[in-house]
């Protein structure tokens, strides 16, 4: 995992760092793809019963049809969180890079971003 | 020399603010005329119907460009190679994600105030939906007053203290 996270932007000798941001990465498309599937899977749910109501000549009520709809907010809130949560490890991440340049900036900014990296003269 | 570098550092101010609000300020135009089509195509309900919508539209929206905030931080660094360019496109994703991230917070928690304003920006004029982003994004982060369940002794008046005590 920390082969495909290898940033020009995070430091080269900080794996942790490096693994932590993929790992963010990886842990991010898992739960959009499950909250995608569950607010699919509720409307599907919703359309299901609106179209038997609609055969048997009456309409969803009042608590079916909030309570769909208070659950699509809440994935949607969910989604929120995750999304300031995103924001909140990107800036803890831009914080730490910055740092770890900072205490070995030779072999970090300087020396990294040449085309042949890592090689100290 | 000394206004060369002024100049120089001015440009670049004024083109990382332009970035980092006209990218979001045109989503939002676009978004919002969109809708406006939308509601007036369909069937006329008024705007505050589309709540909803709006508000699963903005809460993705506001994943999509922070996801896209993060790699672009991690993989497209603007330290390697054309610094200015990646700043720039680094700039308007930050402001697109925090744009959005603004519009999910107001539907997500405060549709109700959204729901008593009736936001109409049919006319789809810059001015409107400026005035209307700032307007909501004062009442997002506005205190509503608290009511305390007893009366407080400075509004109590020297007559009524007497009796109270």
């Amino acid at each position: 995992m920390a082969d495909i996270a290898r940033s020009p932007w995070l430091n080269r000798d900080s794996p942790a760092l490096n693994t932590y941001g993929s790992g963010l990465l990886v842990f991010n498309a898992i739960t959009a793809v499950v909250l995608a599937a569950f607010s699919l899977f509720t409307k599907a749910r919703h359309d299901k019963a609106s179209r038997l109501a609609a055969a048997d000549g009456r309409t969803l009520s009042k608590e079916q049809r909030d309570a769909h709809t208070q659950r699509l907010h809440r994935v949607d809130k969910t989604m929120y969180k995750l999304a300031m949560f995103d924001m909140a490890n990107l800036i803890a991440i831009t914080l730490a890079d910055g740092w770890l340049c900072m205490k070995g900036l030779g072999n970090t900014i300087v020396v990294s971003h040449r085309p042949q990296a890592g090689t100290i003269a | 020399m000394i206004m060369f570098y002024a100049a120089y550092i001015i440009f670049y101010f004024v083109v990382f603010t332009a970035a980092f609000t006209l990218f979001p300020m045109l989503q939002m135009i676009l978004a919002s005329r969109f809708l406006s089509r939308f509601s007036q195509r369909s069937d006329r309900h008024p705007l505050t119907h589309y709540l909803p919508m709006a508000r699963g539209f903005s809460n993705a929206m506001s994943l999509t460009w922070t996801l896209c905030c993060l790699v672009v931080t991690l993989y497209w660094s603007p330290m390697s190679d054309n610094t200015i360019m990646r700043y720039i496109v680094l700039e308007s994703v930050w402001g697109s994600a925090l744009a959005w991230l603004e519009g999910a917070f107001a539907f997500n928690f405060r549709a109700d105030r959204l729901a008593d304003k009736d936001p109409s920006f049919s006319d789809g004029r810059i001015q409107t939906l400026v005035s209307l982003f700032g307007e909501t994004a004062v009442s997002n982060h506005s205190k509503e007053e608290k009511k305390s369940l007893l009366p407080l002794t400075e509004t109590v008046g020297p007559a009524e203290k007497s009796e109270a005590v």
